[in-house]
């Protein structure tokens, strides 16, 4: 239990990589809050007539907060430790293969009209759960 | 792949820690290497190697125990 703990609060990090992890964390928490926030004012109505020219304006501010997310990963996977950055792209490459895989079973049975297929949001949260999976057994087996 | 860094760190004296800092690693990426779980890049070899004054091949053992 208390290696799980440890690989889940990356115990051990250098205090760089730590500081570059959570700068991670801090836009990646953004960029899911402007996401959250447009959908939910979408949905409510709130910009009315210029509902449009909004939902462009904070899609804008989304996409140029996600690109943060993907700058600030990219500097924390070339300065962080050679073996976390071995856990981490093992953890990526589950999640791509997670993704490929959910995406091509929904859609065959979609095809088969057993289940709808997997949206866009949904694909997201396959690949965020294998890849925290990935990251934590990656770590379980370093250690 | 086996190797002696373990043996050569007691030697030297240094905890993990200790070693983890001179080489500029996590101390959960000397654990891995002493484990023989997670094998260390080639400028990181080069660096222990460079550390201990020993060769590469004196401390890492690419061959196969079976």
């Amino acid at each position: 239990m208390g290696k799980l703990i440890d690989a889940v609060l990356v115990k051990g990090l250098p205090p760089a990589d730590i500081k570059n992890a959570n700068k991670v964390n801090l836009w990646a928490l953004l960029w899911a809050s402007t996401l959250i926030a447009t959908m939910l004012m979408q949905d409510a109505g709130t910009f009315g007539l210029m509902d449009q020219f909004f939902s462009i304006t904070l899609a804008i501010i989304n996409l140029l907060v996600g690109v943060k997310v993907v700058i600030a990963y990219r500097r924390m996977l070339l300065d962080v430790d050679e073996m976390e950055r071995a856990i981490q792209y093992n953890a990526l490459a589950l999640a791509v293969a997670a993704a490929f895989l959910g995406y091509s079973a929904s859609a065959i049975l979609s095809n088969a009209a057993s289940v709808s297929g997997l949206d866009g949001s949904a694909i997201i949260v396959v690949m965020s759960v294998a890849y925290c999976c990935g990251l934590v057994t990656g770590r379980l087996r370093m250690s | 792949m086996k190797n002696k860094l373990k043996l050569l760190r007691a030697n030297k004296g240094w905890t993990q820690a200790e070693l983890a800092m001179q080489l500029d690693v996590s101390r959960q990426t000397i654990i891995a290497i002493e484990k023989g779980k997670f094998d260390p890049s080639l400028p990181l070899a080069f660096k222990a190697a460079r550390l201990f004054e020993l060769s590469i091949e004196e401390i890492f053992d690419d061959q196969d125990p079976s």
